[in-house]
């Protein structure tokens, strides 16, 4: 087993987009028939946009297991 | 004649003889490739000096990596942002056609306005730290 090394290893940054928390339209006091229409479509576009940035989040990470595992394995 | 110098030398005479004595043997050892090393120093300084390099390698091969994966980060934020564009151009459009529609400015049905609030406010006690919900949240 490889010895633990006190050198860094490699670390992908996570963009502030994917760190940021999700939106959530919502109704406000006295809404009419256009504000629930509009936090509808609001909504759908909140959902895809946090979903790209939760895939982006995923697939940033997956990439830094790999670096490391490369990493790793090319040691002595 | 060497009986007599010997039997001539003082305790110092005799001291000095020696040291002269293990320094020559010292020299003619170096010379043959004799190593006396009783701590081990220079073993150590060896050890050192390669645990240096290993640990200088092992960097450069970090941010080797880290700088070969950084070409398709860029890529990925790109395509990121461009998807959140689009997203954002297609809802613009819904909302303004939601905003110019006949029945725009006619005021939802006071209860079910306030099933939809009260289920607003809910999530939004579910997930405190989503955007948006300190609107929810604040009744006024």
């Amino acid at each position: 087993m490889p010895q633990p090394s006190p050198v860094a290893p490699p670390r992908l940054i996570l963009p502030d987009a994917v760190t940021r928390p999700c939106d959530l339209a919502v109704l406000p006091e006295a809404a009419k028939t256009a504000d629930l229409e509009e936090a509808y479509v609001r909504r759908g576009g909140q959902i895809l946009t946090c979903d790209a940035a939760r895939r982006l989040a995923v697939e940033t990470l997956q990439a830094e297991r790999a670096l490391i595992d490369a990493w790793v394995h090319s040691r002595p | 004649m060497s009986g007599g110098v010997l039997r001539t030398l003082t305790p110092l005479g005799w001291l000095a003889a020696f040291g002269v004595v293990v320094v020559l043997i010292l020299i003619v050892g170096r010379g043959l490739g004799v190593r006396w090393d009783p701590l081990h120093l220079q073993a150590r300084r060896l050890e050192t000096v390669q645990r240096r390099a290993d640990q200088a390698e092992a960097l450069a091969a970090a941010r080797a990596l880290e700088a070969a994966a950084r070409g398709r980060q860029v890529e990925a934020l790109d395509a990121f942002h461009h998807h959140a564009e689009a997203v954002a151009r297609a809802t613009a459009t819904a909302e303004t056609r939601a905003r110019t529609a006949d029945d725009a400015d006619t005021p939802l049905d006071p209860a079910r306005a306030q099933r939809l609030r009260d289920h607003d406010r809910e999530l939004c006690r579910l997930a405190p730290a989503v955007a948006g919900c300190a609107a929810a949240s604040d009744p006024s």
